[in-house]
């Protein structure tokens, strides 16, 4: 598990919940794109560029269509997630990864937060970023992200979420929820997210990318287990400093996915 | 290729005209995903299906797969090739990242109409498509195609 480099007698800290893009607060929503705006500034390996190069160009660490039926998709993308979750809060501690609810967009397309172009007069942090020296180096490639988005019914039904989250094979569940779900929701968008090397770039990924983890979670509930095979657990996740066996467990990386909760401060 | 149909159907697992699965799933293996992102479209006994065939199931079909595109090479001369094998017994760099994969679509649902039907054999048809039904041209390749029933 992950080591929480935390002195014992600090208090254990709360949860922090991942929520619906579509049910952020503004305050949450602005936190968010503050978060988004600081690390696209930075050009080091705190900053965007760096995290979207890792999962492709120039890096290409990401598990897509490596190991079919052994897949480390969805441990490696939470690591992922995790990571530049960190990098946003270490800019602005009170921003949160918000998961993209495929089913609900069916008759909007993309949610409005990352779709306008413009917010309060500024250039909307989510709406896009400009592309790193190694993407636009030749004289036809674009400088800047792009999408092309298909007709919003084409995005996952409710029954298609449904029908793999009910597979209770691991493995089975892990290539569907590649394959059927995640693959189609990126050839959807289209444009930068289309490509394995760019897709990390526009910003709409990590939504995309906290929704697919949100599934494995409620997977994990719904089957009351882990998922990976024990002897997977000790395999490191390249260029995260993580093991399969740290990303298990979403509490112990300090978030889930409630529905809602509701506290009580015994006095 | 931009669409590909069996030259042999497949012999439908039937017991006295009932199915003996209770799962049936396609494997495409050996795949190759270096271009744009593309949907196939799987059909039964659809041989004429294009990009514009409604994806229903009285038109043969019986669902899709989806592959995530690698796009143009953004790296340097060579790096999209694809070597072959280990350099040694101690390379414990994983595999190269354009290898082929395997996509799997399940046609349970799909293989049984056909049998209700009366069909003792399927043709399998793939269109490659994208999101705004395009025709996407030559971008469909591999090696295998594999009806895999599960009893």
């Amino acid at each position: 598990m992950v080591s929480p480099h935390r002195s014992p007698i600090q208090s254990q800290p709360r949860l922090r919940h991942r929520k619906s893009i579509e049910k952020l607060r503004p305050d949450q929503l602005d936190a968010l794109r503050r978060g988004f705006a600081a690390i696209k500034r930075l050009r080091d390996n705190r900053g965007f560029w760096h995290w979207a190069g890792l999962h492709g160009a120039p890096a290409y660490d990401c598990e897509h269509s490596l190991r079919s039926f052994d897949s480390l998709f969805l441990p490696w993308h939470r690591a992922y997630l995790y990571r530049l979750e960190l990098a946003l809060q270490t800019q602005v501690p009170e921003s949160t990864l918000p998961w993209w609810d495929w089913p609900a967009s069916r008759a909007t397309g993309i949610p409005a937060a990352y779709s306008e172009q413009q917010v309060d007069g500024a250039d909307n942090p989510l709406a896009g970023s400009d592309l790193p020296p190694l993407l636009t180096e030749r004289e036809n490639w674009p400088r800047h992200t792009s999408r092309r988005p298909g007709p919003p019914s084409r995005l996952p039904s409710v029954d298609l979420v449904e029908e793999v989250l009910e597979l209770r094979d691991f493995n089975d569940f892990s290539l569907q929820l590649e394959e059927q779900l995640h693959n189609s929701v990126h050839g959807w968008v289209g444009g930068t997210m289309g490509q394995i090397p760019t897709a990390a770039f526009d910003p709409i990924f990590w939504a995309h990318h906290t929704m697919v983890d949100r599934l494995w979670s409620l997977w994990q509930v719904r089957h009351s287990s882990r998922g990976p095979r024990p002897d997977q657990w000790r395999v490191v996740l390249r260029g995260l400093d993580m093991t399969v066996g740290d990303v298990l467990d979403t509490a112990a990386l300090g978030y889930d996915y409630a529905a809602s909760t509701a506290h009580r401060t015994v006095s | 290729m931009d669409r590909y149909t069996t030259e042999k159907p497949f012999e439908v697992p039937v017991w006295e005209g009932q199915p003996t699965f209770y799962r049936a799933d396609l494997h495409v293996s050996g795949l190759e995903h270096r271009g744009d992102p593309y949907e196939g479209r799987v059909f039964l006994d659809a041989p004429d299906a294009g990009p514009d065939t409604s994806m229903e199931a009285d038109a043969g079909y019986a669902g899709s797969f989806y592959v995530f595109g690698h796009g143009p090479c953004y790296g340097d001369e060579g790096h999209c090739e694809v070597p072959k094998g280990p350099i040694h017994p101690f390379d414990y760099r994983r595999p190269h990242g354009l290898n082929p994969c395997v996509a799997v679509v399940t046609v349970t649902d799909a293989l049984r109409r056909r049998i209700d039907a009366g069909a003792e054999e399927v043709a399998v048809t793939i269109v490659p498509s994208n999101v705004h039904d395009e025709d996407v041209g030559d971008i469909l390749h591999f090696e295998r195609l594999s009806l895999v029933t599960y009893d």
